[in-house]
């Protein structure tokens, strides 16, 4: 274990000991401390006493804070106590109200509507980055962390900026416990985003697979084929009954081989939401009036000062932003190009 | 502290299936995902505690193959360079799928315990199975919970483990070969999905016709660790059974296999060896001795005899008889196998819940009206015996008091001052002096006896046993290696440590089972000793010690032997029974010491049997791979 990993070992036991009512006393990640725990806390640290050592190198009776022992596992069941959900604001945002209809017309395309521009109004929105935790486990395994967030009022996806890492946060001044509704759509994206994300830890998987699939049928191919040459070979006529039991049983095993390697590259992926930021952003929302054959509705886009720019709209098939956009007949909902090549092709929808 | 599987991965496995629609791969491999709830609860505005959930997820990730885990937190593992590469190199290449060849004495079970471990820790494996010969899986065992903190369970000896329940809830199993493979319990064995499967001394599983190869071959398992110092035992199509059950076809078909390496007219000698040799490398691990340099000095072993006179030989009289009269008898012993301590797993009997139960349940009571004594409880009091007479008199003092026929026997034992082995052994003391000595006894009492006899005697000793805490322990070690020309030990003293200063060691008293002997002899005989070693065997002369020293010493030499050997020979054993079993099922069943004696002289010759095989399968597979095959 390198000194900067034992450095962030020591950092995270550390405040979160403390965050759960611990006394901490080590000073640096090389040499041992001391903790003194409250009672649930070293009952949920497997500790043996409530004052124990504390040490990255095993020690009898202390608590071991390595990759390898039990700490990701003892720090998980004490984060569990630890919010995980926050609530924060950004304020003061500067938002420029000139050239907005201009801006509209350069950066969305509307395939098959009139769009009239109606207003802009500043207004604030909650945006939820989700942060997610990823891991998919086969003959190898993969995993990740990434973010997706989304703006909780019109769905669509937004490539924010890291909200922790914002100057202006400030937390929300009573934030309350509310369902995130955003989720379904948020782990969707995610989904979408792991699969892209591991394109070349599939392939790998694919290549093997392929490689597996291969030697079992050339292996089991041979075996039959080696059946039938001693059929050619043979003096006395081989008994058919026996030949076909040979040939049943070697297809048996062979269906039986390729069962087992399908199930052993079988992907198990787990997407486990690790942390909900919530941020309410002050953003320009601008008003449009959409007229689709003889039916309109209005529709909202917004200018995020964050990104500095306008936010796609979401597609009403697959929830993917888009700027260039068509519309349903009697619903004006926004379609995108894509979902739209699809039902054209006749294809549905595809990810 | 124990490894523990990484939670998220583990809940993958459990409940893959059904949860969520699957996405296919461009090959068509399923994914599918298993999303958890959202985060609930009140809303935080201090990003701090935010950021102590992506901490602790990002270190997560920093678990890659070239950071192995399995290292950390092992204290009492010595880890060799060419393990460590192992290691890596079945990660990273092999692909879980390998069958680890190295020469004897190298640490094969190091390694597959390394990736074990590592597998488990990177959620790459939660079920485990480990077959191995019987008589391997008492040390299995405790070098998993031991060494690597690992917990396996071993099937009970109960209907229990013809249950599938057993088999589908219990995720970590050590289990012998010839029991899982009995056609009632394979069914269950390869129901069940295994993520991981280790086979040791898996030669045993070199001809396809066998139960071995079968129970291998129908397991469900995604990795597969085969063991085996010698792959091929008299012909190469043995080495081609072992690989096809790791990779099938990855040798073609036995057809192609023979007419491409096997030689007509000599099964042994390989054509075509680079291409064979570059086949084999796909698929297998073999680390030899001059590879990794690893030859160590030469080890001379001593019998030590001391006839015990007066009130000890007298005592040895009494316990005898005491024993014979209160096992059971010898009609309900018979030829079948008894229930026996944890760990024996052959047993034919029905359903046993207990293992406190004498050795027969049909047994009539023997003696005084009390029912027959334990294999447990016999086997206890015969080590103590062969121990020393303040340890025979400690376990008789649990037994004195439901049976008054023991009071005398325990008063005898009590009277007995200096023994004939105290008095050898201070012989000894004073014929090395000079030489750093570490002295193994099993018992505590018999330790504490050892303190105060060279106490009384002047001679300056650390004692380092399970007693002291690890500050004790460092300061023994440093006294003896500075200046104690003495070290007394327990049976697990100096594990893990490097004690090759000393190249004399003594055994005070003998485990039963040559494993434990070859561990104490492990503890000065390790890389790292530069002189030759010298090992002392204490014994009563007549005691069951006495006579196992003979089988060892006498007939396989084992003392001689390099490091390992005396696993693989006792793998090659036929019957399959831990050997500290086989010694007290012969003492059971022999009717006096004749009779005894009869009796380890037929195992003596099992055992050369088995050291011959092994004998000549090594030079064939050092013959066949060479020096140079790695």
């Amino acid at each position: 274990m390198t000194a900067a990993v034992q450095d962030r070992l020591h950092s995270l036991a550390t405040t979160l000991l403390e965050h759960r009512g611990a006394l901490v006393d080590w000073p640096a990640a090389d040499r041992p401390g001391t903790v003194m725990l409250p009672p649930e806390v070293a009952v949920a640290a497997g500790a043996a006493n409530e004052v124990v050592s504390l040490a990255c190198e095993p020690s009898e009776g202390g608590l071991t804070v390595n990759l390898a022992g039990d700490f990701l596992e003892w720090s998980g069941r004490l984060l569990a106590g630890v919010p995980s959900v926050g609530a924060f604001r950004v304020r003061d945002l500067y938002l420029k109200r000139t050239e907005v209809e201009e801006r509209i017309r350069r950066t969305f395309g509307w395939l098959n509507a009139k769009v009239q521009f109606r207003e802009a109004r500043e207004t604030t929105v909650e945006y939820h980055t989700w942060r997610f935790h990823a891991a998919l486990n086969s003959e190898d395994r993969w995993e990740t962390c990434f973010a997706v967030s989304l703006n909780a009022v019109s769905g669509v996806e937004v490539e924010l900026p890291d909200p922790l890492g914002l100057w202006e946060l400030q937390p929300q001044s009573a934030p309350r416990a509310k369902a995130a509704t955003s989720y379904p759509r948020a782990t969707d994206m995610a989904r979408r985003r792991v699969l892209r994300l591991s394109a070349a830890f599939l392939d790998r998987m694919d290549a093997r697979l392929g490689r597996d699939r291969k030697r079992l049928h050339d292996y089991y191919h041979a075996l039959l084929r080696e059946s039938e040459k001693k059929k050619a070979r043979g003096h006395a006529p081989p008994d058919p009954e026996k030949l076909e039991a040979t040939r049943r049983a070697v297809s048996l095993e062979l269906r039986r081989k390729l069962a087992e390697l399908d199930e052993r590259y079988a992907i198990a992926a787990a997407l486990r939401p690790v942390v909900l930021i919530r941020t309410e952003v002050p953003v320009l929302a601008v008003d449009l009036s959409v007229y689709r054959k003889q039916a309109h509705r209005k529709h909202t886009v917004y200018w995020n000062p964050l990104i500095k720019q306008f936010e796609p709209l979401c597609c009403s098939r697959c929830g993917q932003g888009a700027f260039a956009a068509a519309f349903s007949n009697e619903t004006v909902e926004p379609i995108c190009q894509k979902c739209i090549q699809h039902d054209q092709e006749g294809k549905g929808r595809q990810v | 502290m124990t490894a523990q599987v990484v939670q998220s991965d583990s809940a993958i496995s459990a409940s893959c299936a059904g949860d969520e629609p699957a996405f296919r791969t461009a090959a068509g491999i399923p994914v599918v995902f298993q999303s958890l709830p959202p985060p609930e609860g009140l809303a935080t505005g201090n990003p701090a505690l935010l950021r102590l959930h992506l901490e602790y997820w990002q270190l997560h990730l920093l678990r890659d193959f070239d950071q192995l885990l399995c290292l950390e937190g092992l204290s009492g593992v010595e880890h060799l360079p060419h393990q460590i590469e192992t290691v890596r190199k079945v990660l990273r290449r092999f692909r879980g799928r390998v069958l680890l060849a190295d020469e004897v004495g190298l640490g094969k079970t190091i390694e597959a315990c390394l990736l074990l471990r590592e597998y488990l820790l990177r959620g790459l494996a939660r079920r485990v199975l480990i077959l191995v010969p019987t008589p391997l899986v008492s040390q299995w065992r405790e070098e998993l919970a031991s060494k690597f903190h690992l917990e396996f369970s071993t099937p009970p000896r109960t209907g229990a483990a013809d249950r599938l329940h057993f088999w589908q809830n219990t995720d970590r199993v050590l289990v012998s070969m010839a029991f899982a493979k009995s056609r009632k319990r394979a069914e269950l064995v390869t129901e069940v999905p295994w993520d991981l499967v280790i086979v040791d001394e898996a030669h045993h599983c070199k001809n396809r016709a066998t139960q071995n190869w079968r129970l291998v071959n129908a397991l469900k398992r995604r990795h597969l660790f085969l063991l085996s110092a010698t792959p091929v035992q008299n012909n190469l199509l043995e080495l081609y059974n072992l690989l096809t059950l790791l990779e099938p076809g990855h040798l073609k078909t036995e057809t192609d296999f023979k007419r491409q390496y096997v030689r007509r007219g000599n099964p042994r000698d390989p054509r075509n060896r680079e291409r064979l040799r570059s086949l084999l490398g796909e698929v297998m691990v073999r680390n030899t001795r001059s590879l990794v340099q690893m030859d160590l000095p030469a080890r001379y072993a001593q019998t030590i005899l001391a006839e015990p006179q007066g009130e000890e030989a007298a005592l040895y009289e009494m316990l005898n008889g005491y024993l014979r009269r209160r096992r059971a008898p010898l009609d309900a012993i018979g030829g079948k196998r008894l229930i026996g301590d944890e760990g024996e797993e052959t047993v034919v009997v029905s359903a046993v819940e207990d293992d406190t139960l004498p050795i027969t349940r049909e047994a009539a009571p023997a003696g005084a009206g009390l029912p027959p004594l334990g294999r447990r409880q016999l086997s206890t009091l015969l080590l103590a015996a062969g121990s020393h007479a303040g340890a025979l008199a400690q376990s008789l003092e649990n037994i004195a008091g439901d049976d008054p026929a023991a009071a005398p026997l325990l008063e005898q034992a009590r009277r007995v001052g200096r023994t004939a082995k105290d008095e050898r052994f201070l012989e000894l003391l004073r014929q090395s002096r000079g030489q750093k000595m570490l002295v193994f006894a099993t018992f505590r009492r018999t330790l504490e006896h050892l303190q105060q006899l060279m106490t009384r005697e002047g001679v300056p000793f650390a004692t380092y046993s399970g007693a002291e805490s690890e500050g004790e322990k460092d300061a023994a070690v440093a006294a003896f290696r500075e200046q104690l020309p003495v070290m007394l030990c327990s049976e697990s003293g100096g594990e893990g440590r490097n004690l090759q200063f000393a190249n004399t060691l003594v055994n005070f008293d003998l485990p039963w089972n040559p494993m434990r002997i070859e561990q104490r002899v492990g503890r000065i005989h390790r890389i790292g000793q530069t002189r030759d070693v010298f090992i002392f065997n204490l014994c009563t002369a007549g005691s069951l010690e006495a006579r196992i020293l003979a089988l060892l010493d006498e007939k396989i030499r084992m003392f001689e032997l390099v490091v390992g050997e005396v696993g693989s020979i006792l793998g090659n054993l036929q019957g399959g029974e831990e050997f500290e079993t086989l010694v007290l099922d012969l003492w059971l069943r022999s009717h006096d010491d004749r009779d005894l004696q009869q009796s380890f002289d037929s195992l003596g010759q099992s055992l050369l049997d088995a050291q011959e095989d092994y004998l000549r399968t090594k030079q064939l597979d050092e013959a066949l791979f060479g020096e140079e095959f790695q």
